[in-house]
């Protein structure tokens, strides 16, 4: 399945928007915002696992603490790092 | 206890007694009397009597502590199924439910152990002594004549109605009087058990240090395994007996602070329950330990329900203001305050104010207060957009307030560690009185858990002196960590453990501590395994209702769980058997797959935003509910909370200090600080509050931050949020406050070269000057600086200044006087 960063997708009633993307034990896993019916970021944020063409919510918290989130909330880091360094400098 | 069939076993016990002191005394004589053959020979005879009669002694007492345990628990089960019986809160009656069944699987392995005759004597002494009233060694209920005249005062809830009628101010303080006799009865019960102890203590002393048969060895080694029974059957019923008086407090503070008893349009009703609340400090328990406990379950009772909060903050806040001698202190304010009668902006005015006093002050009662007027406002869409202010807003409060009290409660344990109880207290007390502020949220849950945990260390009676004490309390401990199949009293029996001096005890207790904790651990597989297999089998059978219920019950009791590789097991197998209810095949194939371009830097923002102005973002998983990832000072919780679990895992095997807290993970906690540091200055709220208004008033969220968004398209653009001047009606609309007309060909004012000036071509007016009747203050650039501009830059000096166009960005307009006013972006106030 060839989804991409920034790719926004439908799944069942709801519409997602994937932040991130990651390549793991030959599996391709998908860091996903749930979007509102504007099409404007929650709060809800998961975890799919590619198999074929099927999306599989990631639920091993093993899996999810030990490897996935660590990469996904770096990749976040780094993004954020950005963000901040267009911030207004302290004092 | 003492009847017929009882004293007839202790006849038997002391006859065997007897006869094993007289087989003795033949040993010795056959030892001086006759030849050695003859002697072994007669010996062994003789020790076949005494193994006989010892077993005999040992049948007995088997029989009689089966006796005394069927008497015991259908006495406890009788008045369980009363308490059952008056118990109106579902969830207290699901524990009695509980409590009863187990105690009946008790009671029935107990009697299976017993002779018919046994329970026949069994079955009649109970008959004929249905209440008992004397004291009893083991857990007792309290005098149940005193409990049913409690039941049968007008206080009775079968008709909500009723109780009111019956209860004026005099009502209710004979009320408090009548429960309080209930109370202190059953608390004069409690604090008996020490003496009974010490009696029964005296006897056993007494009992086994006057035998002969045995040497002073054997007697040392009898009286401390007997003592040691003894002292866990007292520990066992005090840890009851306080628990059965907590569960007094806890259902009489339920039933007459009941907001649902009362009638729904009676204001005095309301009132009545303040009135009651404060009869706890008026009339207060004389033991102190005690009193403490029941305003502790009382604020537990009023926090857990949110209206029963509002009513007794309303009646404080209420009192604080008038005293009590007023007219109005009904709790309620007039109509004509709080429904506007003239200009629906004076309540919008009073709504800002409030935000504007929860975010500088971190006031929570300023936003309980605005949430009400918000109910108030009768234009959906502008109630919409204030719905939406006030949750920025109460998070933002509940943020900055969590972040005080994780400093206290750390502070608190820290002084806890250190043994300074004066410091303890403060800033436990401290932590409790703002979590008590809270609204009601997750957040303010967690706290509260939290503190009843540190407040469950000040319980701990740690005394270096009497180590004796010591032992006791981690025993009692242990015993409460074993019949309530919980993990919590073993983290204060490892704090204590570790703390002991001599390791040979300490060695003893760890083993005792290990134990008791793969029991706890053992029992919680057991069930979970069994939870989930039912769970698995419901699925099968197309049982979906119980699926989920047996499946979400599982999952629970896995969270309970302290980080293990079982733990990892189990949790993977409730992810298998949760993945068999997924959806149906196609909807799991994405559909409609379109490309975004920087939708996932946009959606990053919102959430960089939500930390500007208190939002705190949870990156979570279904459906085991787990917390893996917080992007706000929540995270220092999160962080500390699983630092905190390993370290408990890790004190079940090494028996270290099991509390030892783990600064908060390194990365994204720092950055979020960094920002938080800029952002919680003055300076930067302000900043913040004022790219989130630019960004509304624009309409254009994403020109804020690298044209990332921050706040949804849907938000009108008269949207304000706390902190910021309310539009008022100088507030000058794009017709007013517009560009001129002439802007891009306005007469030649400012030359930017020597050239330009000479040729009279290329000059531009300075930026403030185009503007008819107001001024620009700040300017917020596309890329996300907020620039405080120099009315006298043309827009080419602007441009290259800061490298962007004037026209790109959202303009702060002022009036002459520099009063901030509102936001645009130029390209609305083009006329």
């Amino acid at each position: 399945m060839n989804i991409q960063i920034d790719d926004q997708f439908h799944l069942g009633d709801d519409s997602y928007i994937t932040m991130d993307t990651l390549e793991y034990g030959g599996l391709k896993y998908l860091f996903v915002n749930k979007l509102d019916k504007s099409e404007e970021p929650t709060m809800e944020f998961f975890v799919f696992r590619c198999e074929g063409n099927r999306l599989i919510r990631e639920t091993n918290a093993q899996l999810l603490n030990d490897t996935l989130l660590k990469k996904f909330s770096e990749n976040m880091n780094e993004k954020l790092e950005m963000i901040a360094a267009n911030l207004p400098q302290e004092g | 206890m003492n009847n017929e069939f009882v004293e007839k076993i202790n006849n038997d016990i002391n006859a065997s007694n007897d006869e094993i002191i007289y087989l003795n005394g033949q040993k010795q004589l056959a030892k001086e009397q006759l030849p050695e053959e003859e002697y072994l020979k007669e010996t062994s005879n003789i020790d076949k009597y005494i193994e006989s009669e010892q077993e005999k002694i040992a049948a007995n007492e088997e029989i009689l502590k089966n006796y005394e345990l069927a008497y015991y628990l259908t006495k406890n089960l009788y008045d369980l199924n009363q308490l059952y019986a008056s118990e109106r809160d579902f969830q207290t009656r699901d524990e009695i439910k509980e409590e009863i069944d187990a105690k009946t699987i008790e009671l029935e392995s107990a009697r299976a152990s017993l002779s018919d005759e046994a329970k026949e004597s069994l079955d009649n002494f109970i008959k004929e002594e249905p209440v008992p009233t004397e004291e009893a060694a083991l857990p007792e209920e309290p005098a149940s004549t005193e409990e049913s005249a409690f039941l049968e005062e007008p206080v009775s809830v079968e008709t909500p109605i009723t109780f009111k009628s019956n209860l004026g101010a005099s009502g209710l303080e004979k009320n408090r009087m009548n429960n309080l006799a209930v109370l202190n009865g059953m608390i004069a019960d409690y604090n008996g058990l020490e003496e009974k102890y010490q009696r029964q203590n005296e006897e056993l002393i007494k009992k086994i240090f006057s035998r002969e048969d045995i040497s002073s060895e054997e007697k040392e080694n009898l009286f401390e395994k007997e003592n040691l029974i003894l002292r866990n059957e007292k520990v066992y019923a005090q840890w009851h007996r306080e628990n059965e008086i907590r569960k007094k407090i806890r259902s009489e503070a339920k039933i007459m602070l009941n907001p649902h008893v009362f009638d729904i349009n009676d204001r005095e009703d309301y009132k009545k329950i303040y009135d009651y609340f404060n009869q706890i400090n008026l009339h207060p328990i004389e033991d102190e330990y005690f009193s403490n406990i029941e305003k502790q379950i009382y604020e537990e009772v009023i926090s857990e329900n949110e209206r029963l909060r509002g009513i007794i903050h309303i009646f404080s806040e209420k009192e604080a203001e008038f005293g009590n001698g007023s007219e109005n202190n009904d709790g309620f304010d007039d109509e004509s305050e709080v429904k506007p009668k003239i200009d629906p902006r004076d309540l919008y005015e009073r709504i800002d104010k409030l935000f504007h006093k929860a975010t500088y002050e971190l006031d929570a009662a300023a936003l309980l207060e605005a949430e009400k007027l918000i109910a108030k406002i009768s234009d959906e869409t502008i109630k919409k957009e204030y719905d939406v202010n006030y949750h920025l807003v109460f998070e933002f409060v509940v943020l900055e307030k969590a972040r005080q009290i994780w400093d206290l409660l750390d502070e608190s344990e820290k002084a806890f560690e250190e043994k300074d109880t004066k410091k303890y207290d403060e800033f436990l007390e401290k932590a409790n009185d703002i979590c008590n502020q809270l609204p009601e949220c997750d957040d303010k849950y967690h706290i509260a858990e939290e503190i009843k945990r540190i407040r469950s260390l000040g319980n701990v009676k740690f005394d270096p002196e009497n180590v004796e004490k010591t032992y006791k309390e981690i025993e009692k401990l242990l015993l409460e960590a074993t019949y309530n199949v919980t993990f919590n009293p073993l983290i204060i029996a490892g704090k204590l453990i570790s703390g002991l001096p001599n390791d040979e005890v300490k060695q003893e207790y760890i083993g005792m501590y290990e134990r008791t904790f793969m029991y706890v651990m053992q029992i919680k597989i057991d069930k979970i395994t069994q939870l989930l297999e039912e769970a698995e089998k419901a699925y099968k059978t197309g049982d979906k209702e119980n699926y989920k219920k047996l499946l979400d019950e599982g999952v629970a009791i896995i969270n309970t769980l302290p980080e293990t590789d079982e733990k990892n097991d189990l949790q993977a197998e409730a992810a298998r058997i949760g993945s068999l209810g997924k959806k149906a095949k196609d909807i799991d194939i994405p559909t409609d797959i379109q490309k975004k371009p920087g939708k996932s830097l946009k959606t990053l923002a919102a959430v960089l935003a939500g930390i500007g102005i208190g939002v705190a973002v949870a990156f979570y998983t279904n459906p085991l509910g787990i917390l893996v990832m917080n992007v706000t000072g929540v995270l220092a919780k999160v962080g500390l909370n699983s630092a905190r679990r390993k370290a408990i895992a890790k004190g079940f095997k090494t028996s270290k200090d099991v509390l030892e807290a783990e600064p908060p993970r390194e990365g994204l906690a720092g950055k979020i600080d960094k920002l938080k540091a800029y952002l919680k200055s003055e300076e930067g709220i302000r900043d913040m509050i004022w790219m989130v208004n630019a960004a509304m008033i624009s309409g254009n969220v994403f020109s804020i931050l690298q044209q990332f968004g921050i706040m949804p398209r849907n938000i009108s653009p008269t949207s304000q949020i706390a902190g910021t001047p309310a539009p008022t009606q100088t507030t000058p609309t794009p017709a007013e406050a517009s560009i001129n007309s002439t802007y891009s060909n306005m007469p030649n004012q400012v030359f930017n070269t020597a050239a330009q000036a000479q040729s009279g071509i290329g000059a531009e007016m300075p930026i403030q000057g185009a503007f008819e009747n107001f001024e620009i203050g700040r300017v917020f650039t596309p890329d996300g600086r907020n620039i405080l501009i120099d009315g006298n830059l043309t827009p080419s000096q602007f441009r290259s200044t800061y490298g962007v166009d004037i026209a790109d960005c959202t303009l702060g307009i002022q009036n002459p006087n520099g009063v901030d006013l509102s936001w645009n972006t130029a390209n609305s106030l083009r006329k």
